[in-house]
């Protein structure tokens, strides 16, 4: 295999593992944990124990 | 999460204090290498305002300008934010707070020792990376700590996810270590000269020269400042990212695409044709990955884009997205090598510079630290609020009138430079596009004053916050009652 052989495959691979990469991320069954992750920032200590008191505020 | 706070003791706060530090640097660091680049672009116009003096001159000052901008300000902010950021979205204190303070006094000591060796002439005269080797050594010893207490407080996250913000510090921190190894690669010829020789020479040193230069922009500059915007635009914004899949997808393209683009510096040079070829489509490849970056920090404001009227911080986040756009649309086609015949070695390619460094890394790093500095300094909002929008938009119209400045006298220099006459010889001299330049540097120069005029306004602001603020502990945890 001469050196333009191997640029071809390697681009080729490189496609390949661009799509899986796509395939793997939009997978239905990650997005429960994807909305996890992208709701980490608001699940900080303090809004957490913002509306921990909020809540108890209103059912009091 | 009751045994960790019990485990925990007084150490279930988050280290703020670091973050404090690093966030007021960011401002003085930013005003002083602005002030830099004002001095420079006003000694184009008068060049006598050197002075006569060898510490003035332009060839010394434009890399300290370069340098203090880059690694001070960016640097700062990217500390901050970073550390800011990984401890909450881990719910972890920082690994290390004698490692992140030592982080804080190393990082500066660099600085100041820039600030100091530079006008002194004492350079490798590698762009962006001119600082001599005792320096290096240092930065090097400084970032392997960054790195240390940047990982080391992911791998005591009580999260299961890695928040993806963290994801962009990481690769950002993994990738400069790499790149300022390699390109520092130098051999030490005196101890107190600071004089060095690059492990490399000719076409071959352009090459480690130009990977590390474009992946400074593409890692320092972009995948660090991408970690602030994922953090810091759902937080003001009020919620999540557009969509947490393209920014996994967009991350791992960026993070393996910008690798290539290095030899889009090298057009037309003696460095061969297949690489120039390869740093072009690498380049126009970029754009996908950049834009997907940039979608998805603006349309994290969907539904919520009447917010943007009334919140200055805000304004400066989502501007400076935009500014992203541009910028990453406008250097692929900068990459292309036809285009980049006309605009290499002219101001356009500063005008590009300046487009990513004022509207994008600037802005999201002038917006993040006005989140930050109430948060730090215990209070609801800045000292004023109406003065921040009064700062974004001198920022914006500085950074416009910056950019289309030097957009005209790029592409007129580039023209003056190829034109000939019916002959073949050249129909301009040199000087004379010198002086065609004249008003456009005089307009570039008013842009950067603006803008360096809105960095003050925020020096007060600080100031003013942090007198009328108090500080307080945060805890890591929340006790008892807590969602499952």
């Amino acid at each position: 295999m001469d050196i333009n052989e191997l640029r071809s495959l390697l681009t080729v691979c490189g496609l390949l593992c661009f799509l899986a990469i796509v395939f793997w991320a939009y997978g239905k069954k990650r997005n429960k944990d994807f909305t996890e992750a992208a709701n980490l920032p608001f699940n900080e200590p303090e809004e957490v124990a913002q509306k921990a008191r909020e809540d108890l505020l209103r059912h009091w | 999460m009751a045994n960790a706070l019990a485990a925990g003791g007084t150490a279930a706060t988050f280290n703020y204090k670091v973050v404090r530090w690093f966030a007021i640097m960011t401002v003085v660091w930013g005003i002083v290498g602005m002030l830099v680049g004002v001095i420079i672009a006003a000694q184009l116009l008068w060049p006598a305002l050197n002075f006569d003096i060898p510490w003035l001159t332009y060839g010394r000052l434009r890399p300290l300008h370069t340098n203090a901008v880059i690694f001070a300000f960016g640097g700062c902010a990217l500390f901050a934010s970073s550390y800011y950021c990984v401890q909450r979205t881990c719910q972890a204190r920082l690994f290390s707070d004698g490692l992140a303070a030592f982080t804080f006094w190393g990082w500066n000591a660099v600085i100041v020792l820039a600030a100091v060796t530079l006008p002194l002439g004492i350079t490798s005269g590698k762009e962006y990376a001119e600082l001599e080797w005792p320096i290096d050594l240092l930065i090097t010893v400084v970032w392997v700590s960054y790195a240390v207490v940047f990982f080391g407080t992911i791998a005591k996250r009580t999260t299961p996810h890695i928040y993806v913000a963290n994801w962009f510090f990481g690769a950002f921190i993994l990738t400069i270590a790499l790149l300022h190894v390699v390109n520092s690669a130098e051999l030490p010829v005196s101890l107190l000269g600071w004089k060095s020789y690059s492990a490399y020479a000719g076409v071959q040193d352009a090459m480690v020269q130009w990977w590390y230069g474009h992946n400074a922009v593409g890692f320092f500059l972009t995948a660090g400042f991408l970690g602030m915007m994922y953090y810091f635009v759902p937080k003001q914004a009020g919620r999540p990212v557009y969509s947490y899949r393209l920014s996994i997808v967009h991350f791992w393209a960026l993070i393996f695409t910008y690798m290539w683009a290095g030899p889009h510096h090298l057009h037309y040079t003696a460095l061969p044709d297949w690489t120039q070829s390869v740093g072009m489509v690498f380049s126009l490849i970029l754009l996908a990955p950049s834009w997907g970056g940039m979608i998805n920090g603006i349309m994290t404001l969907s539904g919520a884009w009447h917010k943007l009227r009334d919140d200055p911080i805000l304004k400066f986040l989502i501007t400076s997205l935009s500014f992203y756009g541009m910028s990453t649309f406008e250097g692929p086609m900068m990459a292309i090598k036809t285009v980049n015949a006309l605009s290499h070695y002219t101001d356009w390619t500063i005008g590009h510079v300046h487009s990513g460094a004022l509207g994008w890394v600037a802005m999201v790093s002038i917006g993040s630290i006005y989140f930050l500095l109430p948060k730090l300094f215990g209070r609801s909002e800045m000292y004023s609020v109406q003065l921040v929008t009064v700062h974004f938009w001198m920022a914006t119209i500085g950074t416009v009138l910056y950019i289309a400045s030097t957009w005209i006298s790029g592409v007129m220099q580039g023209l003056m430079w190829r034109a000939t006459n019916a002959d073949g010889s050249l129909a301009y001299s040199f000087v004379e596009g010198v002086k065609g330049s004249y008003p456009f540097w005089a307009i570039r120069w008013l842009g950067g004053v603006l803008f360096l005029s809105g960095m003050i306004l925020m020096a007060y602001n600080m100031f003013r916050t942090i007198a009328t603020g108090k500080i307080r502990d945060i805890p890591v945890m929340v006790p008892a009652a807590h969602h499952a």
